[in-house]
């Protein structure tokens, strides 16, 4: 693309981004550009960076509710919350490269973490947009429940920058557990890790996080008071024995080692293209057969709701974009170089046609799918 | 002219009524007040029934609502006057149960309280628990986003849908969502849930089921006002406890839930409240004294544990009686349902209290405390002249104090019918205005469940205040 061409835009208002919309026929709106992939600006569009448009709008830590700006950095609202015991129980990711709360809405990204308590769309209770009329548009409340007019803040998610300028996020938190601990399993055979996996996803027992590697080794968060922390892998623990058919290895690990890959998209390496992908857990066993015929490397997420995968710079994308669709899944490339973020297959075509000429009838938005 | 309801009479058959005691039936929800007659009803025993008769109405441009059980509290079922009725209630199949994916698909007319009992059968439990449960449709609540007592931890409704097979007002079937905790792309499933039957309607639908809590310790306190109640989930919250369920009664409800299931609740309490953590033996263990710390720190009269299931089932059912126990007090009841921040709902109870003295009606009160979600339940006897204008004008006060304090007119059930004049004090111009366009986008001649949610512009104004030219003309009516 001709980026020299394109113009650069730093509104730093919501009434500046309205602005924005209102003098620009083609806008590609942008965050920090943690998730390299997504940032690129389409041919002739203008780049409208939002991270001039930050700051925490409102937090009371006794509603357990927080507002922030659209490029407010996911890792200040953090430290905000923790300053008062509280969290984002659906554990954002690549807070520390920098994501902004507009970014993450955008992109519609959860961490692992979101086991326990539900993703993003969950937690999201309020938003702010111009849409491509160029209005400042509300959707949902800063109330915990709200069942009033449209849910525009849940219809954002994943929205990529095509259906309006997020300006505004508000989002329900909760208490932030006071202790955690990383257990980690190593199980002989990768199906009969799956089938822990799917044990411990029906049963009673708290996980904060359940996510697998292809080596067949679950990682496990466990979040809770500190007495609650050492019963609760003992009965991981119960559980493992009584259903395996082979003995499994049980012991801490290093929260560091086990999370970070994701959280920070360094599982990754730097020329790889960071694709995300939904899949349900009975379909787990025959994506990897065939994520493993390609030897590409992955992680899945959520109990096998979600797969990470790590596709090389050197390898066409197409390969994946094969694979994907022959299992009917869709995927987010997240991070690398691509012509088009959206690989695999591209769900609700029709009624996505129908919400971007409600929002966006005259196509200003140009987003990154 | 050729009468177009020839060709839903060579399809439907006997499932066509277009008189008689059946259509009585349909006039009306769970909004007594407001009824309306249909042209004719139809009952849907597939998907191909559901197209052809939106299909049939929009070659014929006749305004249509499908409908469940037909408890809405919003009249968001209410018949559209001269259109059709979509009756859902024989799709009513569970079509799947997934363990492995801990999902269930099922037809939107199965009745919610069943869907948790088949969901029970393989260890897993569908956690949205409206107080109609045993009643209503998991198809009434997608379009509603219905609520309940545990989603201040479990979310509504809409947090347990992952996907769904839908007939847009159009005719067009689209699939939206997956069976996928994740997704991908725009939330659409999250949109069109609480859609109030306005894009179109549900034949299959994909719920998320969760494992279920393997213990509870539900709590019953007795405070002297009501004010110190609010202020004792306000302590809970910023505690940093996180209850499955909290729920208010003051005395008129406490009084009507004892006169209807034998409830017993303590002796000179204005209120109580009704906390039940619930989740693992370690996190239920672990907040257990917390939790009664809080209560004696935050002025309870009386602390009462439930012992056992027995115990606990006889708390809920009191609660869950309520409202058809103020049935037995009162000829006729208005129940709001709006929200306010949790930290002033000890300032907007006592507002509800002075708004009762001033005016002389009872006003009980019985509520999802810990979401901040009212429930002021309006007495007034309809057959006595002017008394439901009366009820409407507390009713839409109440709703205005919500929106003043910063909250929502609805937690849980919705805008229908009954509260649609008060969306655009909620929201602006332009918001209601993309909503709009949304929904023309689905339903392009606004046929869907015309007349419900949106303030005005479309449909017959059945309003809070008086009768409508159409109510006098004998168009429409409130019973």
């Amino acid at each position: 693309m001709n980026a020299v061409a394109e113009p650069l835009l730093h509104p730093q208002s919501i009434d500046d981004v309205v602005q924005c919309v209102r003098d620009h026929t083609r806008l590609r709106v942008v965050g920090s550009s943690s998730k390299s992939a997504m940032t690129n600006a389409g041919s002739g569009a203008s780049k409208c960076t939002l991270t001039g448009l930050s700051g925490i709008v409102d937090h009371d830590p006794a509603e357990f509710l927080i507002t922030a700006l659209a490029g407010t950095r996911v890792s200040e609202m953090q430290a905000a919350l923790t300053a008062h015991g509280q969290y984002l129980p659906f554990d954002p990711p690549f807070a520390s490269l920098g994501a902004t709360i507009g970014g993450t809405v955008a992109a519609g990204l959860s961490g692992a973490g979101r086991m326990r308590f539900g993703g993003l769309r969950d937690f999201i209770v309020g938003i702010k947009i111009v849409d491509g009329l160029g209005n400042l548009v509300t959707g949902g409340g800063r109330v915990v429940k709200n069942a009033a007019g449209y849910d525009l803040p849940k219809l954002m998610i994943g929205s990529a920058g095509g259906l309006g300028a997020i300006v505004e996020v508000t989002l329900k938190v909760f208490p932030k557990p006071t202790h955690q601990k990383t257990v980690c399993v190593k199980v002989k055979t990768f199906a009969s890790a799956v089938k822990i996996q799917s044990q411990l996803s029906r049963s009673p027992i708290d996980l904060a996080a359940i996510d697998l590697t292809p080596d067949g080794t679950l990682w496990l968060r466990i979040e809770g008071e500190e007495a609650a922390l050492e019963s609760t892998t003992e009965r991981i623990r119960k559980l493992i024995a009584a259903d395996s058919e082979q003995p499994s290895l049980i012991t801490t690990a290093d929260p560091e080692v086990a999370w970070r890959p994701l959280a920070d998209g360094s599982f990754a390496a730097t020329n790889d293209r960071l694709v995300r992908a939904p899949l349900t857990p009975s379909a787990l066993l025959d994506i990897n057969a065939s994520l493993e015929e390609l030897c590409v490397q992955r992680r899945y997420s959520v109990a096998g709701n979600l797969v990470w995968i790590a596709w090389p710079g050197a390898r066409p994308i197409q390969q994946l974009d094969g694979c994907l669709r022959h299992h009917n899944i869709g995927a987010t490339v997240l991070m690398g170089e691509v012509p088009r973020c959206q690989i695999g297959v591209r769900p609700n075509a029709s009624m996505m046609k129908r919400v971007k000429m409600a929002l966006d009838p005259d196509g200003r938005f140009v987003d990154c799918l | 002219m050729v009468d177009p309801l020839i060709e839903l009479r060579e399809r439907f058959g006997d499932r066509l009524c277009t008189s008689g005691a059946a259509m009585t039936a349909f006039q009306s929800d769970g909004v007594t007040a407001l009824s309306a007659r249909p042209r004719a009803i139809v009952i849907a025993i597939d998907e191909d029934d559901v197209v052809f008769a939106i299909r049939w109405c929009f070659r014929n441009d006749i305004p249509w609502v499908a409908r469940g059980s037909g408890t809405s509290l919003s009249g968001g079922s209410v018949p559209i006057a001269d259109g059709l009725v979509i009756a859902m209630n024989r799709m009513n199949r569970v079509l799947r149960i997934d363990t492995d994916n801990r999902t269930a698909v099922v037809e939107p007319g199965l009745i919610t309280g069943r869907l948790v009992k088949a969901a029970a059968g393989v260890g897993l439990h569908y956690a949205p628990d409206p107080s109609s449960l045993q009643v209503c449709s998991i198809g009434g609540n997608l379009a509603f986003n219905a609520g309940g007592a545990h989603c201040l931890k479990y979310g509504m409704t809409s947090n347990h849908i992952l996907g769904a097979r839908v007939v847009l007002a159009d005719g067009e079937i689209v699939t939206i969502g997956s069976e996928s905790l994740e997704g991908e792309g725009p939330d659409l499933m999250g949109l069109f849930c609480g859609s109030e039957g306005t894009m179109g309607v549900a034949t299959q639908i994909t719920v998320r089921l969760v494992p279920p809590p393997e213990t509870y310790f539900c709590v019953l306190a007795g405070y002297a006002t009501v004010e110190e109640a609010g202020n004792a989930v306000a302590t809970i919250i910023a505690a940093g406890l996180l209850p499955g369920a909290m729920e208010i009664m003051d005395a008129i409800a406490m009084k009507a839930a004892h006169e209807a299931v034998g409830a017993e609740y303590p002796q000179g309490c204005a209120a109580v409240l009704i906390v039940e953590l619930d989740g693992s033996v370690e996190s239920v263990n672990a907040d257990k004294p917390r939790l009664e710390e809080l209560f004696r720190q935050s002025g309870a009269v009386s602390v009462e544990v439930a012992k056992d299931a027995e115990t606990r089932y006889a708390i809920w059912t009191g609660r869950k009686s309520v409202f058809s126990a103020v049935g037995r007090i009162s000829p006729d009841f208005i129940v709001q349902d709006g929200v306010v921040p949790r930290g002033k709902l000890g300032f907007a109870l006592r507002r509800i209290g002075d708004i009762s003295a001033r005016t002389g009606i009872v006003i009980a009160n019985v509520f999802h405390a810990g979401d901040g979600n009212l429930h002021p339940l309006i007495m007034y006897d309809g057959r006595v002249e002017g008394a439901l204008h009366r009820a409407e004008v507390v009713a839409a006060e109440i709703v205005r104090m919500c929106i003043e304090l910063g909250g929502s007119i609805t937690g849980e059930h919705g805008v229908g019918l009954e509260k649609r004049e008060f969306l655009d004090e909620m929201y602006d111009e332009a918001s209601i205005d993309a909503m709009r366009r949304l929904r023309e986008s689905m339903d392009p001649k606004t046929l869907a469940n015309r007349g419900k949610m949106f303030p005005t512009g479309e449909g017959e104004p059945v309003g809070l205040y008086g009768l409508h030219p159409l109510e006098k003309a004998g168009v429409i009516s409130r019973e």
